[in-house]
This record gives C-alpha cells, sequence and structure tokens, in this order.
C-alpha cells in the first residue's frame, strides 16, 4: 500500500529545476543570437541612409541582385556580384589544395606500414597556423609578401637589384588581381590544413582496421587500397568538411579584408560577402549607413548557404539506404489504406 | 538540509544569470551610480558649494595663464562630473594641451583607431554611454557630426559664440559652423600645408641653397613638374619629385577646385580640376616623378625619404601640411624618428636614416590645406566648465595658444598670436635645416585658405574613391581619363545611396 509519502515523492517533479538552471543560457541565446537573427531579416526590408527605418518591401533584394535604379543602385549590384563571385574564387581555390593536402597527410600519418617518426610532432606543428588569430596571420603575411617595400620578399628583392614587385595586384576590381587571390588562398590553405587533416585521422582511424588487413591479405597494393576501401569509408568525414568548410568559406572575411597594404582603400579582388556586408553598415559618416543592403546579402548569403547544404546533404545519401526508407513508406502508407478499406467494410 | 540545496541552487542561478547580463548592465550602472553622486553631492555641498566655486575662482585668477573673460557654460549642459573626457584618435596634441591649459582634470580617451575609423569608433563610445564631454573631429567627418544634433551641442552651450573668433582663420570658423549657421566645432590650428624638402638633395641635383630660390623653382604646377623633370635625369631616375599620388591631390584639390562635390540640392558634381588633375598625374606618373606605388601611412611613405635602405632617396620630398611638422609626426618619421609601440617592445628613438634635420620647407607651387582637427561638444557633457575652459585656452585664448604653438610646433588657429611669433623669430623648428621656422612659411598660404561652399560631410570618403581610381589609372589598369572617372563615380556612388550621380 502506497503511504502518502510515497506518493508525495512521486508528485515532485524535478524537471522545473532543470528548466530553471539552462534558463540563463536560454535568456542569454534569445538577447544575443536569436533576436539579431530575426532583426536582420527585418533590417532587409528596410531602407538605407535618409530612408533608414522605413518599410521599402523587396528594393534592397531588387537593388543588390539587378541593380535598378541609377548609377549608385547599379554600383551597388556590380560590387555584389563581384564580391560573391570572389567569395567563390577564394573559397574553391582554399578547400580544394587544403583537403587534397589533408588528405595525403593523414593517409601517411595513419598508414601503419610507414612508420614516420616524430608523427605527433608533425601533427602539433601543422595544426599550429590554426591557434593564431587571424589578425596577426595577416599580418605576418604582410611583413613576408606585400606591396610593402620593406616586406621580406620585395626588401630582398631590392636588396639584390631587382625590382620590387606588386603582390597585390591592382586594387580596382577593373584591373589585374596579381597575386592577392593566390596569396590569400594560401594563407587560408596554410590556416586551415592542420584542422581538416585532424578530422581526415580521425576519420580513418574509426575504420574497422581489420577491412585494411583483409586489403592487404588480397594483396591490394596501397593505391587500390586508399581508392577502393579508404576512401569510400571516409565520405562521411569528407562530407562533413566540406560543408563546414562550405559555410565557413561563405563567410571569409578577416584575411581577405586584412590583406592591403594601402591604409585607405582594401583590394576589390578580395572583397568577398562578409566585407559587402561589414563595409555597407560600417561607415565614418552614419547617415551614409546601408543597413538594408547589408541585411538583403545577409539573408541572400544564407539562402544560398541553406541551398548549398541540401545539396551536398543529398549527395551524401546512402541511395540504397534512401530507396529503401522510401520503399518502406510507401508500404505503410499502402498497408494504412488497406485498413482503412477494410474498416469501411470495403467500401471506398 | 533540503533548505540548504535549495538556497545553494538559486544562489547558483541568480550568480549565473548576473554573470550573463554583467555586460548589458554596465551601462546603467554607471550612469545610475554617477545621478546618484550627483544628487548626493548637490545635497551635502549646499552649503559649502558658494565657498567652493569661490575658491576655484580664486584659484583661477591667481595663476599666471588665468584668462580674463574665461566663458561660462549657460548651463544647459551637466557640470557635476569631476573629469573633463576628451575623445580623440591620437594623445600626441592632446599631451602638449594639457601642459599650457588650466581646464582642471582633463583626460583624454583615445579610441585606439584613426582616419575614417576613429569616427565609427566614437559612434561606439557615444551608444556605450561612457563619460566624453569633448571629443576631437578630423575634417573628412567633422561635418557630420555638427549635422547631427543627436552627437553635438552648440559651442554657445558653454558660453562660446563665433564673435570670439576674429582673430581665427576664417576657413576653421566657417567649418565649424552647421547647416543651420550654429557654431559646433572650434579649430586650435590652420592646417596649412607646404612642401618639405631634402636639402643634401636639392644641392646636389638641382644646385638649390636655400628655401627661397627652390620656392622659385616650384612656385607652380608648371614649374613643379619641370624641376621634377630636371632631379628626375639628374638622379638617373631614382628620384621622384612627389612622395605619392595622394598627397598631390591634397595639395591640388585644395588649390584648384572651385566647387564641392555635392551640391545643394544632394547631386554629384565635379569641377575641371578632377579632370586636369588626371591628365597632370597620368602624364608625371608615367614619367616617373611621382612615386605611384607609395600610400601615405605606410612604412613605405616614411621610407622614401631616407637617405640610406631599399628606398633611399626615392622622394625629394612631401606635400606635408602644418601637423606634420610637430616633433613627432610625419616628417620626424622620415627623418627616423621611432614611435613607441609598447606592445611590440619597441622604445621610442631615433633610427640611422641619414636625414635627420635634412629637410627644409616651402609654400610649394600651391597654396593649400589638409584637414585640421574639430574640438565638438558631446550633448552628454558633464563637464561644462572645464570644457568651456579647454576650448577657450585652446582656440581663443592668445597666451595658452602661443606658448601651445612654441611647445608642440603646431600652426594654431590665432593670425595675431601667428604673427606675433614670426616677427619674433622666436619659433624654431629642429627637425628643418638651421631651424627654420615653418611658421614663417605657412603664414600666407593659412590666411588664403578659402573652403566657402568647397568642403562638404562626405569628403573623406569621396576623396578616397577619386585617388584610388587615378592611382589604378596611373598604373595602366585603367584605360583612359574616362574609364577613370567612371570607376570613381562608380565606386563613390556605391557608398552614397542618397546623392544622385548621373
Amino acid at each position: 500500500m502506497a503511504s502518502t509519502a510515497q506518493a508525495r515523492i512521486k508528485s515532485i517533479s524535478y524537471a522545473k529545476y532543470g528548466y530553471i538552471f539552462i534558463l540563463p543560457f536560454f535568456l542569454v541565446y534569445c538577447f544575443f543570437q536569436i533576436w539579431p537573427l530575426i532583426n536582420t531579416f527585418i533590417l532587409s526590408f528596410q531602407g538605407n541612409a535618409s530612408t533608414t527605418g522605413e518599410w521599402v518591401g523587396f528594393d534592397n533584394y531588387s537593388t543588390i541582385l539587378f541593380g535598378n535604379g541609377g548609377r549608385s543602385a547599379a554600383a551597388i549590384a556590380s560590387d555584389f556580384r563581384e564580391a560573391l563571385l570572389n567569395t567563390v574564387i577564394l573559397w574553391v581555390g582554399n578547400f580544394i589544395p587544403q583537403i587534397l593536402l589533408s588528405l595525403l597527410l593523414a593517409v601517411w600519418f595513419t598508414d601503419s606500414k610507414l612508420h614516420i617518426p616524430g608523427k605527433g610532432f608533425f601533427k602539433v606543428v601543422m595544426y599550429l597556423p590554426n591557434i593564431i588569430t587571424a589578425v596577426s596571420v595577416a599580418a605576418l603575411f604582410m611583413q613576408l609578401i606585400s606591396n610593402q617595400k620593406t616586406s621580406a620578399f620585395n626588401g630582398w628583392l631590392l636588396n639584390h637589384g631587382h625590382d620590387a614587385i606588386e603582390f597585390e595586384g591592382g586594387m580596382t576590381y577593373a584591373s589585374s588581381p596579381g597575386w592577392s587571390r593566390g596569396i590569400v588562398m594560401f594563407i587560408q590553405t596554410w590556416m586551415w590544413f592542420g584542422n581538416t587533416m585532424i578530422m581526415m585521422m580521425s576519420g580513418i582511424l574509426g575504420i574497422n582496421p581489420s577491412l585494411f588487413e583483409a586489403a592487404s591479405i588480397d594483396g591490394a597494393t596501397s593505391g587500390q587500397t586508399l581508392r577502393k576501401v579508404t576512401l569510400p569509408l571516409l565520405r562521411p568525414m569528407v562530407v562533413y568538411t566540406l560543408i563546414t568548410s562550405m559555410i565557413g568559406g561563405l563567410q571569409m572575411f578577416d584575411i581577405p579584408y586584412l590583406y592591403h597594404t594601402d591604409r585607405a582603400s582594401l583590394n576589390e579582388h578580395l572583397r568577398t560577402a562578409a566585407i559587402f556586408v561589414y563595409e555597407n553598415f560600417h561607415v565614418a559618416n552614419m547617415k551614409q549607413v546601408k543597413y538594408g543592403y547589408s541585411g538583403a546579402a545577409s539573408v541572400i548569403l544564407f539562402i544560398i548557404t541553406v541551398i548549398l547544404g541540401i545539396i551536398v546533404f543529398r549527395m551524401n545519401r546512402d541511395e540504397d539506404e534512401h530507396r529503401k526508407k522510401k520503399e518502406r513508406k510507401a508500404l505503410v502508407k499502402e498497408a494504412k489504406a488497406q485498413a482503412k478499406l477494410a474498416r469501411q467494410g470495403g467500401v471506398l | 538540509m533540503n533548505k540548504l540545496k535549495r538556497t545553494l541552487a538559486l544562489m547558483a542561478v541568480l550568480a549565473m544569470t548576473a554573470t550573463a547580463f554583467a555586460g548589458c548592465g554596465d551601462e546603467s550602472s554607471s550612469s545610475s551610480s554617477s545621478s546618484q553622486d550627483s544628487v548626493e553631492s548637490s545635497v551635502e555641498d549646499s552649503v559649502e558649494e558658494s565657498s567652493d566655486e569661490g575658491g576655484e575662482e580664486s584659484s583661477d585668477e591667481n595663476s599666471a595663464a588665468a584668462p580674463v573673460g574665461a566663458p561660462t557654460p549657460d548651463g544647459t549642459l551637466g557640470d557635476d562630473d569631476g573629469t573633463l573626457s576628451i575623445l580623440c584618435w591620437t594623445d600626441t596634441d592632446l599631451k602638449a594641451m594639457f601642459d599650457v591649459t588650466t581646464a582642471e582634470n582633463a583626460t583624454y580617451v583615445p579610441v585606439g583607431a584613426d582616419g575614417s575609423e576613429a569616427s565609427e569608433q566614437y559612434l561606439q563610445y557615444f551608444s556605450s554611454g561612457d563619460d566624453c564631454d569633448l571629443y576631437i573631429c578630423d575634417a573628412d567627418w567633422v561635418m557630420s557630426y555638427e549635422n547631427n544634433d543627436d552627437v553635438s551641442a552648440p559651442l554657445s552651450a558653454l558660453g562660446i559664440t563665433a564673435d570670439m573668433y576674429g582673430d581665427a582663420y576664417d576657413y576653421t570658423v566657417a567649418i565649424g559652423t552647421d547647416a543651420n549657421g550654429v557654431l559646433k566645432g572650434a579649430s586650435w590650428q590652420a592646417a596649412a600645408g607646404g612642401y618639405a624638402y631634402r636639402t643634401d638633395l636639392a644641392e646636389q641635383y638641382l644646385g638649390v641653397k636655400s628655401p627661397d630660390e627652390m620656392q622659385a623653382k616650384i612656385g607652380d604646377w608648371d614649374s613643379f613638374w619641370a624641376t621634377a623633370k630636371e632631379v628626375y635625369d639628374a638622379s638617373e631616375g631614382v628620384t621622384a619629385m612627389a612622395d605619392t599620388i595622394d598627397g598631390v591631390w591634397r595639395a591640388y584639390s585644395a588649390g584648384n577646385r572651385t566647387s564641392a562635390w555635392i551640391d545643394e540640392s544632394g547631386k554629384f558634381q565635379y569641377d575641371s580640376a578632377v579632370t586636369d588633375f588626371i591628365d597632370m598625374i597620368k602624364t608625371n606618373a608615367d614619367a616617373g616623378y611621382v612615386n605611384m606605388d607609395i600610400s601615405q601611412w605606410t612604412n613605405d611613405w616614411y621610407a622614401i625619404g631616407f637617405a640610406n635602405g631599399t628606398l633611399a632617396n626615392k622622394t625629394m620630398g612631401y606635400f606635408f601640411p602644418s601637423w606634420s611638422l610637430s616633433a613627432t609626426g610625419q616628417l620626424a618619421s622620415a627623418e627616423g624618428y621611432q614611435a613607441p609601440d609598447p606592445d611590440n617592445g619597441i622604445e621610442e628613438g631615433w633610427n640611422d636614416v641619414g636625414t635627420k634635420g635634412m629637410y627644409a620647407y616651402t609654400a610649394g607651387p600651391t597654396g593649400w590645406y589638409w584637414g585640421g582637427s574639430w574640438l565638438c561638444v558631446s550633448p552628454n557633457c558633464n563637464s561644462a566648465t572645464a570644457a568651456a575652459q579647454f576650448v577657450y585656452d585652446m582656440t581663443i585664448n592668445p597666451e595658452t595658444m602661443k606658448a601651445y604653438a612654441l611647445n608642440h610646433s603646431d600652426f594654431v588657429n590665432n593670425k595675431t598670436v601667428m604673427a606675433e611669433i614670426i616677427a619674433e623669430g622666436s619659433n624654431s623648428n629642429e627637425l628643418f635645416k638651421d631651424g627654420q621656422d615653418q611658421f614663417a612659411v605657412l603664414a600666407d598660404s593659412a590666411a588664403q585658405i578659402n573652403l566657402d561652399g568647397i568642403a562638404g560631410e562626405n569628403d573623406g570618403t569621396i576623396n578616397t574613391a577619386f585617388v584610388d581610381s587615378v592611382k589604378a589609372y596611373a598604373k595602366g589598369d585603367l584605360k583612359d581619363a574616362d574609364e577613370t572617372i567612371n570607376n570613381f563615380l562608380d565606386a563613390a556612388a556605391a557608398k552614397l545611396p542618397d546623392v544622385v550621380f548621373e
């Protein structure tokens, strides 16, 4: 027989303490994350400069996408198109070498047949660039290789009687990008390949070693093992890296923004979409602030990210599994229909 | 036991919530505490107040530099804060000012950025609600602050009126006045510019021995470029006459532009100075008379003024305004001055670059000005008396202004004071050969500066867009002058959505 005490214990709900404990996090999260997010959407429907705060509907979107409405709008639209293109070029140019390099290193470091000495040391050293803040990295490369005549490369050239090289190319979009994009791609690759390599290694180490054993017993060469065993089983990890890198790449900001010698203006070949967003709300004269364009560009960037994310997820889907799932669903549906039919006594 | 647990849990939750909102709470708590202070002090000191004030006044009167007729604030601004906080992007001028002013408890708040970035930092600082009584504005963006009543109060609130500026250079008052004719900014300096050149190179390549001889060779733009050819040929292509395209534009635009970038109806316009400049730069950059791959404010900019190193002798001289000639200014950097950088363990000092004291100053091909700084009053000013004293000391009071001009080598905004110093010959700038007095060179240029209807609030943005395009054209990235103009208009239009571009 249950005593009243036992009944009381049953009725005590500890859940509310849980809610109280996580409340601070949700308050902070709503205040600093959710509200700014919603506000971005709201701002994207409001005006710029003198019309800041007024509702303008889809005007900002039509301006930055199609440039209708005078020179200013056309200039904004071409800036945005250039920014998107720059983003894609810079991202592709750093992702491909990055994934190839980290894959190669990961395979080498995990291969039990290769006894590479000092693996731990290399792992640490290769990861190190990722620890340095982007600002320091940019400053480092400005001192190493940039338009500055006092940078290491140009200093050496000048000291040896050669002409200095304009590593940053032309500043305006009409001119040649020169080495600027290449250098930024290199910096990004250098900063992130260590991180990707660690991911790949954990992926490879997660593969059942007996598969590698079986392959080697069957006389597979290391190339065959790589192509037929490692890579197919590593696919989820590659896709994960692709998605995270893609999201990061679309938001690329710090290195391209900081890599320019000219104090007053940045290199237009390095103006990414994130920099476009930043430049439009970050102005010297607050009367010229363009929250609307910034908001609209952010939302467009968000939509692009979502679409690309969905595509990559689809690519990664196990087709067999997916087909089976569909079939299962169809079967369930049919069974339900049958049952319904039976309930209704065979009358449709 | 249970109670204890509950109490502990509650405390933990409260502590977490409190820390989570610590960042937001800062502003309100500080403002509330300050208002409490003011209430307390007004209650407590109500008796002592009169005696306190009397004491202050008498001490002011007793001190030697005490001015007669220091302005009294009209009471619209607060006056209960002990410190005078001045927002700035560089503290070098302010440090020198604090030596001469009698304003009490003056402190400066550097925002850690310069150029138009400083302006953004100011706005952030304002919205943070921290104490700010006065702030310093650059010529490029001072008008956007003056025309915004949310961030600037009229100087009359400090008891300072336009008629006190009879001795000031007219253009400083014109720029200090907002669109409605209210005086909102006061400048302590007149930023007239000239041309600082290397005396050793001038003697070697041109046989020039004095600034007067040099001035005769560069008195207008035609002779300037003709001399540039002489220098270029004599140095076998090493030495360019002009430091940067930016510098030439600063000088050329101030002397030749006749209309504002944006007219009164909000339409963009440009005059013949713009097209003339494009042609002039292209011709002379192609010939090697301008360093087209050097930008202002970079290390390279200073290095081209050295006599040794990889960029030795790359420029004959610089277009420098008055404020570049102070003891730690840009001229000093071109002579090897090393600014202290505590973060990187660099101490203040001088590098041996072979040009210390080798420069001389001339008026150059045109009278021009570059920037200047205006003191503006924050509407949230809460040290009105000290603020009024400071503005008065630095922009009106001849005695303190003279002391500042002599200590800091800054060209102050007072015609009488400057005439006095020049007549006395009491200024000697060690950065120049034989301690040349740059004030004498600049006096005429400063008096001639006329910005009526030329300056506008978006000049910084527009000038940057223009110089970028001209640089691209000089390097051959843009085909011709039309494309340069087009590129410039696009860049400016993208930044200024409210302005009508054709």
